[in-house]
């Protein structure tokens, strides 16, 4: 019998409540209600259990714990349904809504923390809604692909996205999870293979979350086709964030509208979101911006002991200055 | 397209001279086939199911081109893992590590000269490629599929995607509806509390 088959590979291990449902996402809240609020938008690549990898290892443990009221937006995989939902309907619908429910709920915008491609989302929504966000966090966010050493965007701008799509519907997730692995295969490979023989001896704690990893890894969502195209012709092959000519739904998306502050982090060593693609940030917003970078990878920001050491840590001070600065100063967002 | 004279104003004949002239000169079944494609790529389609015609030819085109990228794809790798072999031989005939160390060693030769290789454009040009040629080959087995499975009176993707395009513009007016109640509920308050004050 497969001795992993009794392990809890896909649940977050934090305790957490459902307080709402939008289109396409649950919002999940980790935290004390009366703390102040912060809304995480993870990518809509891969599932945010990574983010709750382990109690000693969870962003949301690490967050609550530093007096910070944690919300998830956790993405509901699409079907077949579902193919043609664009950015617009995660932007303009999914995130709106959960926005304006916290802001409902706490009498304060919250701020948003977008994850990776969650990042691109969260500047959007923060771009063509500027007044219901508190500020704005990015953690590994590809928000300029114009580097030549950006990998990912090189071999992105020779692909023709739209015939992909018309083969595929959605995009399937177990073939990008694939896609991204030959980026480093050798690393994900034999590296971390060949540490199985360490796990001999392992505690039944450090083999579940060995497996989460790996299930994590290989067992991403499927991607609707229609926002999957978007993302990649426009923030990969255009480059249209940065460049100032992207349009959500027809209406012009300009990262110099954000006027909140904005903390941006991102890793050294990242071979998805290079610094090339995450960095500088600051000087494209209108707002206060402070950049962080961090050595590792792109999951030592999520999973790394120096990023929950220091990272989060930060970011919960940020945030709780961000309430403090706002408190009893309710944006003037329409919150029905 | 096949064009031609006179009383053969298809040129059909013409093609079938030049076929037996290819044929002739092909010196494999190979070559044969490969002539004959060639010849009769630029035929027009005639008699019954022209669309489907149509789509036997391009999955035709589009399975040679995917094979054609698979091809190339594999030889580049071929020869990058043997430029890595000949470096990982080359370095434990240099010194005499012991078996253990081995994967390691290997793991150190071969992953930076694979993230170089990576950056060619050459090897970025056949990925890309070999994605490319697979999403026409399966766009088109996918409307072939569609086609029999609708003459079985089957559900077919493309009428699901129907349903699902349908879906997604119920859903953006649905949107678009309730951001106009928010809005005039937002105005009904302002009034309110303006009566109010």
């Amino acid at each position: 019998m497969d001795k992993t088959s009794a392990l809890d590979l896909a649940s977050y291990t934090t305790p957490h409540e459902v307080v709402s449902d939008t289109d396409n996402a649950q919002l999940l809240r980790f935290g004390d209600p009366a703390l102040p609020p912060l809304l995480i938008i993870y990518s809509l690549v891969n599932r945010p259990v990574i983010l709750d990898l382990s109690p000693k290892r969870s962003v949301m443990t690490t967050l609550r714990t530093h007096e910070v009221c944690p919300y998830l937006l956790a993405w509901r995989p699409p079907q077949a349904a579902r193919r043609h939902l664009g950015l617009a309907d995660y932007i303009l619908g999914d995130i709106a809504e959960a926005v304006n429910w916290i802001t409902r709920a706490h009498q304060q915008a919250p701020a948003l923390l977008g994850v990776c491609q969650g990042g691109v989302l969260a500047l959007c929504h923060a771009a063509v809604q500027p007044a219901s966000v508190a500020g704005v966090i990015t953690l590994a966010t590809p928000w300029n692909n114009s580097g030549n050493d950006n990998r990912l965007a090189q071999i992105a701008k020779r692909i023709d996205i739209s015939a992909l799509i018309a083969a595929t519907g959605n995009v399937r997730g177990p073939g990008l999870a694939t896609f991204f692995a030959a980026l480093k295969p050798f690393a994900l490979g034999p590296q971390r293979y060949s540490a199985l023989t360490a796990l001999a001896q392992a505690s039944s704690q450090e083999i579940t979350e060995f497996m989460r990893m790996e299930r994590w890894m290989y067992d991403g969502p499927d991607l609707a086709g229609t926002a999957f195209a978007e993302f990649a012709e426009q923030i990969y092959q255009k480059n249209a964030l940065a460049n100032a000519t992207l349009h959500i739904d027809s209406e012009p998306v300009s990262l110099q509208a954000i006027q909140a502050p904005v903390l941006n982090a991102y890793a050294l060593d990242d071979h998805l979101v290079p610094p090339s693609a995450a960095q500088d940030l600051a000087q494209a917003v209108s707002g206060p911006a402070t950049e962080m970078s961090l050595p590792g990878g792109h999951l030592s920001l999520f999973i790394g002991r120096r990023a929950h050491a220091e990272l989060y840590p930060k970011i919960a001070d940020w945030v709780l200055q961000r309430s403090n600065e706002n408190t009893c100063q309710l944006r003037n967002t329409p919150v029905i | 397209m096949v064009t031609g004279q006179g009383n053969d104003p298809l040129g059909i004949m013409e093609l079938l001279h030049k076929s037996t002239q290819a044929l002739n000169e092909a010196e494999s079944p190979e070559a044969a086939i490969q002539a004959l494609r060639e010849q009769w790529a630029e035929m027009p389609i005639l008699g019954p199911f022209p669309q489907r015609q149509q789509l036997l030819q391009d999955l035709a085109g589009d399975s040679a081109r995917y094979q054609q990228a698979i091809n190339q794809q594999l030889s580049a790798a071929q020869a990058f893992f043997n430029d890595c072999l000949g470096e990982f031989q080359a370095s434990i005939e240099a010194d005499e590590t012991a078996p253990d160390d081995w994967a390691a060693r290997w793991i150190a030769i071969a992953e930076p000269r694979y993230e170089a290789w990576l950056d060619q454009p050459e090897t970025q040009d056949n990925i890309a490629e070999l994605i490319n040629a697979w999403s026409a080959y399966t766009k088109t087995l996918r409307a072939l599929t569609d086609e029999m499975l609708e003459d079985l009176g089957m559900p077919s993707s493309r009428g699901l995607d129907d349903i699902a395009e349908e879906l997604q513009r119920m859903r953006r007016r649905y949107r678009q509806q309730l951001n106009e109640l928010r809005a005039d509920i937002e105005a009904l308050k302002a009034a309110q509390a303006a009566s109010d004050g």
